[in-house]
């Protein structure tokens, strides 16, 4: 079985939501700014609940936010 | 710097000086083998067990809980310290099979092991055991050792 990956738009959404800060972002979905700068590096896969929270602040659904890839597969146009 | 990393850096200096501490007056004056029978050094040995602990505890009420910016803590935190105590508890398990297999080494000619170095490995156990989650914690923080994520 090929291994799953969790890929984010976290950075992205940040910068279109007025540039927020990693910080705020970090305060307003209640984590520390040291995972918000693990997730945008890739290092760090958040719970489903922080997944959620960090969506609600984005005001998006979790699935604009965060993708579930199996390494090696295409992604499905 | 979260809550996590602060208490794990105030763990390995706390614990660090007071093994520092426990190793030259355990070592010193009439060394390991009379450890036991003074009790001058026993009871200095404990209050300095009971001075580390004191301050351990002062460090963690510092860095606990408050409103508004300050230190925190998430799930991200507590997989390090869950993790890290997973490995502490392996290197603890180690170490005490080591210092017991080096101790019979050294005195199964004599027939029995002096009673001072029980003191010695019941003290250093619990140093040993502190420092090295401190440690881990910091190094899973740092990404230095790998957490099975991303």
């Amino acid at each position: 079985m090929a291994k799953a990956e969790i890929r984010n738009t976290v950075r992205r959404h940040r910068f279109e939501k007025g540039e927020m800060t990693q910080q705020e972002l970090a305060d307003r979905a209640g984590c520390t700014r040291q995972t918000i700068v693990a997730l945008e590096q890739g290092k760090y896969v958040p719970s489903l609940s922080l997944a959620f929270r960090i969506a609600g602040v984005f005001g998006t659904s979790i699935e604009d936010v965060f993708e579930f890839a199996e390494k090696g597969k295409k992604k499905a146009e | 710097m979260t809550q996590s990393t602060f208490r794990a850096a105030g763990k390995v200096i706390i614990w660090g000086i007071v093994l520092a501490a426990f190793t030259v007056l355990f070592f010193g004056g009439e060394g390991p083998e009379d450890f036991a029978g003074d009790r001058g050094r026993i009871v200095t040995v404990a209050v300095l067990f009971a001075a580390g602990y004191a301050a351990f505890f002062v460090m963690l009420g510092f860095s606990g809980k408050r409103k508004g910016p300050g230190l925190n803590r998430d799930e991200r935190d507590e997989r390090f310290e869950s993790k890290a105590g997973g490995i502490a508890l392996s290197i603890v398990l180690a170490y005490v099979y080591l210092v017991s297999i080096v101790l019979w080494a050294v005195f199964q000619d004599d027939g029995s092991v002096p009673a001072g170095w029980m003191w010695f490995l019941g003290y250093s156990t619990v140093f040993i055991g502190m420092i090295a989650h401190g440690i881990l914690t910091l190094l899973l923080a740092a990404g230095k050792v790998g957490d099975g994520e991303g």
